[in-house]
């Protein structure tokens, strides 16, 4: 196969003018894909149409990337969901902090349902020029703005980088910086070492160094570690969406139709299969670490009323195009206990996808 | 007469306002396209009284239309509202287009503003242009701030030297906003700013700022930079980049961010220019070596890019002892856009080293890349090979590369086979008839039978070229007995192939070789079962028509050969066999005086 | 209003560097596509020699990569299996460029429907967009589509090489059947015709469920009655992307054809055409993507989609 010819002239201007632009810019796709399948219908969310510019003017996306953005919401949705009330059996409000987090609207939809009471803090990072827009956002949308508190305890921070609420945090910052350097400034006030957090990271890891995402874990797993200072940390859980197994020819595609677009997936390259993506975590010493592909749960775990319903919205024609796409996805999540008995209660232990006869299912590392 | 037409009856703004809610973004667009149109309709003064203040208070839309509106804007929309003197009316919505969210809308609404200021008077830039510029400068939000960066050059030489002292605050606050995209607005600004300073403010104020953002934390706001620096050191001499500049070249090149150094390649040979030559030959160098070993592909393969222009500001020897080193290493690279880089320039080398450093040092690298296994890179190396065939004997670069040339003639890529089917004629003038029918004459026709058609059509192109090449005589002997032979092939595709070259190369032959050797074969394939072959012959038939009809003996042939094949066609049961032969026979006809 | 054949040249040619002809030219050439596809029967019957080739989906210049290695019309003698249209970024311009060749050359190149071929299903997968977006209005579209309903619904090459786009239908036993379908229509939800353009064959025994919601999946001992019982040597369909371009099945009885390679420039698979020789001879050339240029893809357009 030819590969691509050399890159042309204007591409290469557009990469000098600001390197990271194509991955914010990825965050922008991301935010159409949901806000199109929720106007089809596929997903339920009121907020995001605050969160995409003229949203009543943006066209829907091809049905493929509607199915996989409902199998992608729908997986994270479901371990988001299970690790909240896991924390509720245990009477212990959790907190999540979103990696990466662009315009997701999770938080809001999390304030507004059930769960709600056992949420302790929601802190969202970004670049800054991501969390400034956000934070524009949320001051234009009443609806937004309202979820957060009364206004007099919602504040911008940092010159409109940041915005603060008694739960909800929006805190910009590089992740691809020495964790050590950026974090507990910024999170230091924010999250507390001795509650259940969850960290949430849709499609960040992908674009940065391993050595960066695995700085970026550790320094969790560390800050979560029992101390003097917290001799009862809270338990650590992860969830990591993102794509892997490049090595192939539809992967070697998505690098380079990605590279043309200024966007490197350098971070997919040590999971070329399904069976290493346990391993993001299995490394820095999770208890329990697991993976499933988008196509696994397309077709073992979403209940088949679901998938009768959503077939019914928009005829998707090609099957093969579908599996071949959502094999190369996966969702990876994994949980950190303390090695002390009586904290790492069954309910952690069992975090995890639930097919639709109940069972718990996903690869585990070797 | 055309009573509908009165522009007063269709109020145009309304039509404006109408389009504007269209559904469609096409046709939202086309209504903004169409102000001009508007403008004329309204008169300059409604133009300027209705349409844009309309204009600058009811369009918020997608960015796309919005984008058109900041075009239209500074497409000398002044014309349409009464002159340069109204040009400043237009400030109004284009200030509120350089705050949207939109990047792309906001810099067009600069670059729109950016024009309207040079047809401003020196007045009129007080008065409007600069409360504008303070106000965007000082935005609430980044976006207008961002906007302001590329404002200042343009007014910066037309106002009073106070006025110029707050414009260099004004920049150098930009330069150290808290957000960074203001700061990469500023770093992408700061050369055109710099460029309208006198030299003492480049000093005083431009170097300052330059530094500031050099040694930003964001590396995004630093690789904007690098332009910058090549800009500054413009202005300056030798001596004084010696003392203000080096240190920051240095830390440029070794900057702990790929992304910078990458900037830094790419425009190493700008750089490079802007410093003088003693400065490269004392400093420089030794920066670009280093760029040219980086860790990260990505700066290897832009240091690449620069090879040759960078060494043409080096001597033969220092080429030779410190690019050729670094040169052969990049020929092994890991990365194979590195090697296809490497491979696009090296033989812009060859000129530099001269024959015998050419044939020592670049000729085997030449060979290791056509063996590469990536196509890209072979063909890179074989698209350039000219450039080298004028610096060392022909001899000596086929008879070294000629294995290489062999193999990649079978090449899996039927591309990587057409580039090299069209540097055989080249090759042929150079080795002469004896050596190429030795090697290379038993290839050109097994091009003929290639699974692939274009490199079947270009092998028919490569034979015209040879018979060009080495003449009539050597075509008679070497070409046409194995293109008659191909017209026995069991499959239509590759009898066409024959039909195909006949019709190619029969201009380049005699009409002795086609009544000897050519119309007879045409002929049987005039009666093949498949009609595809049978309307190619009556095409090929119709260029041997052209081809012979200037000379007695051969309108006497198109007569008594041609005229009557077709005229058999033209019964033929095909429609297209018919309609071929039929234009074929007019033809014919024609050329021998037999109908008008 | 008649075109000359010197005018459908240029249209060929205009159309063949990627530039759509105006609007007016679209409605003479697919008026004139009807009078000549409304003569050809629901199973047309074509001769070898013939190159047989699958889905296209709008990819011009893969297309234009088609014919390189193949051949252009009418030097090689084409036989499309359907969807012309939708997905890529030139669904216009490649159906034009076909139809202006079937008018001109109708006994060189045979088009036959595929399920894309739809007003329903382009509505959904990019023609009518790109057709609105071209022309600023739904005419081209319309035209297109009447067109569609006047294609084949399947092919025979020297009758012992049965072509159709998707695959068989419980309720076709004969192909003498298929002549028997009313075809001008737009394609049904169910039923034979919707069967011929929808159904793939399996590893099953027997008639399956199909996973797009039309169509059936058809098993080996299907496909082996059906050839025996018409006398056919081989079916060729398309319909589904096959990453090695083509893939036989069931003892050689089936191939899918696939001839839009990286399709959706986001597959990475290669695409094949199949070229059979006067005596049914065949051969299968595979061929990649055209190399990325800058027009491949347009500058303002996203390219392939991916979830990020």
């Amino acid at each position: 196969m030819l590969p691509p010819s050399p890159q042309p002239i204007s591409r290469r201007v557009e990469r000098t003018q600001d390197a990271d632009a194509a991955i914010r810019q990825t965050d922008s796709d991301a935010a159409l894909a949901r806000l199109s399948a929720v106007k089809k219908g596929y997903l339920t969310d009121s907020f995001i149409g605050h969160l995409v510019p003229r949203s009543q003017l943006q066209l829907p996306r091809p049905p493929l990337i509607n199915v996989g953005t409902y199998v992608r919401s729908y997986s994270i949705d479901h371990l988001v969901e299970e690790w909240i009330s896991i924390s509720k059996q245990e009477h212990k409000p959790c907190q999540i902090v979103s990696l990466g987090a662009g315009s997701d609207t999770r938080f809001w939809r999390i304030a507004t349902g059930p769960y709600n009471d056992y949420l302790r803090v929601y802190a969202e990072l970004d670049f800054p020029e991501v969390t400034v827009k956000k934070a524009m956002s949320i001051r234009k949308s009443k609806q937004l703005s309202t979820v957060l508190g009364p206004p007099e305890n919602v504040s911008l921070a940092q010159g409109g980088l940041a915005l603060h609420s008694p739960k909800y945090h929006l805190l910009p910052c590089d992740l691809r910086k020495p964790p050590s350097e950026i974090l507990p400034s910024l999170l230091g006030d924010i999250i507390s070492p001795s509650s259940p957090t969850l960290l949430l990271f849709e499609c960040v890891l992908v674009y940065m160094s391993p050595e960066a995402s695995s700085n970026l874990i550790q320094w969790f797993v560390d800050y979560f570690q029992s101390s003097a200072v917290s001799p009862n940390p809270g338990v650590l859980g992860a969830i990591v969406y993102e794509m892997f197994g490049l090595q192939d020819s539809f992967g070697q595609v998505m690098m380079n139709n990605l590279r043309s677009r200024n966007v490197s997936l350098i971070g997919a390259l040590p999971y070329p299969s399904v069976q290493t993506l346990p391993e993001r975590f299995t490394r820095h010493n999770f208890t329990m670490s697991k993976a499933l592909t988008l196509r696994e749960i397309r077709e073992k775990f979403i209940p088949k009323p679901e998938l009768a319903r959503i077939s019914a919205l928009e005829m998707l024609d090609e099957v093969e195009e579908l599996n071949l796409v959502l094999d190369h996805y996966a969702i990876t999540w994994g949980v950190d206990l303390d090695p002390t008995p009586e904290l790492s209660s069954v309910g952690w232990t069992q975090w995890g996808m639930r097919t639709a006869r109940g069972l718990p299912d996903g690869h585990e590392s070797r | 007469m055309d009573q509908a037409f009165n522009v007063d009856d269709i109020a145009p703004i309304a039509v404006l306002i109408d389009e504007l809610r269209s559904e469609e973004v096409q046709l939202r667009l086309n209504a903004i396209h169409s102000i001009p149109t508007i403008a004329l309709a309204l008169g300059p003064d409604r133009a300027r009284n209705e349409l844009i203040p309309f204009l600058q208070d009811s369009v918020d839309d997608e960015d796309e239309v919005l984008l058109a509106l900041a075009e239209e804007l500074g497409r000398n929309f002044e014309e349409y509202i009464g002159g340069p003197q109204y040009a400043y009316v237009l400030l109004g919505p284009l200030e509120n287009l350089s705050a949207v969210e939109e990047t792309l809308v906001r810099d067009k609404a600069a670059e729109s503003i950016a024009k309207i200021a040079g047809v401003l008077s020196p007045l009129q830039v007080e008065e409007y242009y600069i409360p504008l510029l303070k106000r965007l400068s000082q935005g609430e939000w980044f976006t207008s701030r961002t906007s302001s960066a590329a404002l200042y050059a343009p007014v910066y030489q037309k106002v009073s030297p106070a006025l110029q002292e707050q414009l260099r605050k004004g920049f150098a606050a930009l330069g150290a906003d808290h957000t960074p995209m203001v700061r990469r607005a500023a770093a992408r600004s700061l050369g055109g700013f710099v460029k309208t300073l006198s030299k003492q403010h480049v000093l005083t104020d431009g170097l300052p700022i330059y530094r500031r953002l050099h040694g930003d934390d964001q590396d995004s706001v630093r690789l904007l930079t690098v332009e910058d620096l090549i800009t500054i050191a413009q202005q300056l001499t030798p001596q004084e980049i010696k003392e203000q500049l080096l240190k920051q070249i240095r830390v440029t090149v070794s900057d702990k961010s790929w992304r910078v150094r990458y900037m830094a390649a790419t425009h190493f040979n700008e750089l490079a220019e802007a410093v003088g030559v003693e400065l490269v030959r004392e400093e420089l160098i030794g920066q670009y070596v280093q760029l040219l070993k980086d860790n990260e592909a990505e700066v290897r393969t832009a240091a690449a890019g620069q090879i040759p222009g960078f060494s043409k500001l080096l001597d033969r020897e220092v080429i030779l002892a410190r690019i050729i080193p670094c040169v052969r290493d990049l020929s092994h690279d890991t990365s194979q856009h590195v090697r296809a880089a490497l491979a696009n320039q090296i033989s812009g080398l060859a000129p530099l080293l001269g024959r015998e450093a050419t044939v020592e040092n670049l000729l085997p690298l030449f060979l290791h890349l056509l063996k590469d296994e990536f196509p890209e890179v072979r063909l890179n190396v074989i698209s350039k090979l000219q450039t080298v065939n004028g610096v060392i004997d022909i001899e000596l670069l086929s008879g070294s590369l000629l294995p290489a040339i062999l193999e990649l003639a079978e090449d899996k890529s039927w591309r990587v086979r057409q580039a090299i089917i069209e540097y055989i004629p080249l090759l042929a003038t150079q080795l002469g008839k004896p050596f190429f029918d030795e090697q290379l004459g038993n290839l050109c026709m097994s091009w003929l039978g290639d699974t692939v058609f274009s490199i079947r059509e270009a092998a028919t192109i490569n034979l015209k070229k040879l018979t060009e090449v080495f003449g009539v005589e050597w075509a008679r002997v070497a070409i046409v007995p194995k293109v008659m032979g191909m017209g026995q092939h069991p499959n239509y595709l590759y009898r066409m192939t024959t039909v195909q070259a006949i019709a190619t190369i029969s201009p380049s032959l005699t009409l002795p070789i086609i009544q000897s050797e050519i119309i007879g074969p045409l002929l049987q394939l005039a009666a093949d079962p498949i009609p595809n072959i049978r309307f190619n012959v009556s095409k090929a038939l119709e260029i041997l028509a052209t081809t012979c009809g200037s000379t007695a003996e051969g309108r006497e042939f198109i007569q008594q050969k041609v005229v009557p094949a077709l005229e058999q066609q033209k019964n033929d049961v095909d429609a297209d066999v018919r309609y071929f032969s039929v234009r074929a026979l007019q033809k014919a006809l024609s050329v021998i005086g037999m109908s008008g | 209003m008649a075109v000359t054949l010197a005018g459908r040249r240029r249209q060929i040619e205009q159309l063949t560097r990627c530039n759509p002809i105006s609007e007016e030219q679209v409605k003479r050439l697919c008026f004139k596509a009807r009078e000549i596809l409304i003569e050809e029967a629901n199973v047309q019957v074509v001769d070898s020699p013939v190159t047989i080739c699958g889905d296209i989906h709008g990819q011009f210049y893969d297309l234009m990569e088609l014919f390189k290695v193949g051949g252009f019309c009418p030097e090689t003698n084409y036989l499309f299996m359907g969807d012309f249209v939708d997905r890529g970024f030139y669904s216009v311009e490649t159906f034009l460029l076909l139809l202006a060749l079937k008018v001109r050359y109708p006994d060189r190149i045979t088009l036959i429907r595929g399920n894309h071929e739809s007003r329903q299903i382009t509505q959904v997968y990019g023609f009518y967009d790109e057709c609105v977006r071209k022309y600023g209005s739904t005419n081209v579209w319309r035209w297109c589509c009447e067109v569609f309903d006047y294609l084949a619904l399947a092919a025979i090459v020297d009758g012992r090489v049965f072509c159709v786009h998707g695959g068989l239908s419980p309720n076709l036993q004969s192909i003498d059947q298929i002549r028997a379908i009313d075809r001008k229509q737009e394609v049904p939800h169910d039923g034979p015709m919707c069967d011929l353009l929808w159904s793939d064959p399996d590893e099953i025994s027997g008639w399956g469920i199909s996973p797009r919601g039309a169509g059936f999946l058809f098993g080996s001992d299907i496909t082996k009655k059906f050839a025996h019982e018409n006398a056919i040597d081989l079916i060729a369909r398309a319909h589904q992307l096959a990453m090695e371009g083509y893939k036989l099945m069931f003892d050689g009885t089936i191939v899918t054809v696939w001839s839009a390679p990286n399709y959706c420039y986001r597959c990475g698979n290669v695409a094949s055409i199949l070229e059979l020789d006067e005596h049914l001879a065949q051969e299968y050339k595979v061929f990649t993507h055209a190399p990325s240029d800058v027009r491949s893809i347009p500058a303002k357009r996203p390219l392939a989609d991916y979830f990020l």
